[in-house]
């Protein structure tokens, strides 16, 4: 017997959200510390994940400017507008993280990245607005 | 003038239309966060305010621009989007919505401070601005918590008064 998921019936789209650290402004309150994940990096493939970061789909778009919260003199992280490959959704100032202070991606955003041979593999037209969900929660329920 | 590395407008970007937006003003850039422009258009319009759009804090906007080293940050002050504005045919006078984060918090003084220069309303978000591909606008510390709202700011002299939208 084949088994349908429910997700599948009915075409739904689930982004997993990665990369939103407590101590970002914009991060979630009940996430790991991005001191855990700092000076840890993937190195020898920093390069392409910051590629493949930097050429998500700006999917929320946030006219906010990111400072650095890790040395605040430093300035500017980014924005932190929200990406996406389809598969998972990331802040716009991640990348920073990852090139500056050594950010570690988890293994399983990485598996995605290598996957996708380092390349987002959809455009905003590739997104059906109707059916996506960001872990779980509808996005559209209007 | 903010930091950064503008000496104002008046022969660069001002004295012309924005080129983004028909009816309203754009500031974007062409760097970081340069889908604003377009998601903007996609805000249902409040009627009476001209919408503007561009990066911000409590306290200053800011310009992502690309060069060949990379990119730079513009930041401008109230006294320097108002005499952008002055100049850009996107802006017929009236009242403003500022499409830009935080600068209508009230523990800043952007979008108080623009208002009193441009002598008319300015409509400001106070706290971070997320806008969905829809055009559905969310205004809090992340995209998925609302608890902010639109702040109208008078000139000086005028009574401020709180929306909640």
């Amino acid at each position: 017997m084949i088994i349908i998921r429910k997700e599948e019936r009915e075409g739904k789209m689930n982004i997993k959200t990665v990369g939103y650290f407590k101590e970002m402004p914009h991060g979630n309150k009940s996430s790991a510390s991005i001191y855990d994940y700092i000076n840890n990096g993937n190195a020898g493939e920093i390069e392409h994940i910051c590629h493949y970061l930097e050429s998500g789909i700006e999917f929320i778009v946030s006219p906010e400017i990111s400072e650095d919260i890790i040395n605040p003199a430093k300035g500017t992280a980014g924005v932190i507008s929200d990406y996406t490959d389809g598969t998972w959704l990331w802040p716009g100032d991640l990348s920073y993280y990852v090139k500056n202070y050594g950010l570690k991606i988890p293994e399983e955003f990485l598996q995605t990245m290598r996957a996708n041979n380092w390349k987002v593999p959809i455009t905003l037209d590739d997104l059906d607005f109707d059916d996506i969900e960001i872990d779980g929660k509808k996005v559209f329920d209007e | 003038m903010g930091a950064g590395v503008h000496g104002g407008f008046g022969s660069t970007f001002g004295a012309r239309q924005s080129g983004i937006l028909v009816a309203d003003s754009s500031l974007v850039g062409n760097g970081q966060g340069a889908a604003l422009a377009s998601y903007a258009k996609r805000v249902s319009k409040e009627p009476g305010y001209t919408d503007v759009a561009i990066h911000g804090a409590p306290g200053y906007v800011s310009v992502f621009i690309k060069t060949s080293n990379g990119e730079d940050r513009i930041d401008l002050n109230h006294r320097s989007l108002a005499k952008y504005l002055k100049q850009d045919k996107g802006y017929a006078g009236g009242k403003i919505r500022l499409l830009s984060c935080k600068t209508g918090s009230p523990t800043g003084t952007f979008a108080q401070n623009l208002a009193n220069k441009l002598g008319v309303v300015v409509r400001a978000p106070s706290d971070t601005l997320h806008i969905f591909p829809n055009g559905r606008i969310v205004i809090g510390p992340n995209s998925f918590t609302n608890t902010g709202r639109w702040i109208d700011y008078y000139p000086k002299g005028r009574k401020r008064r709180k929306n909640e939208h």
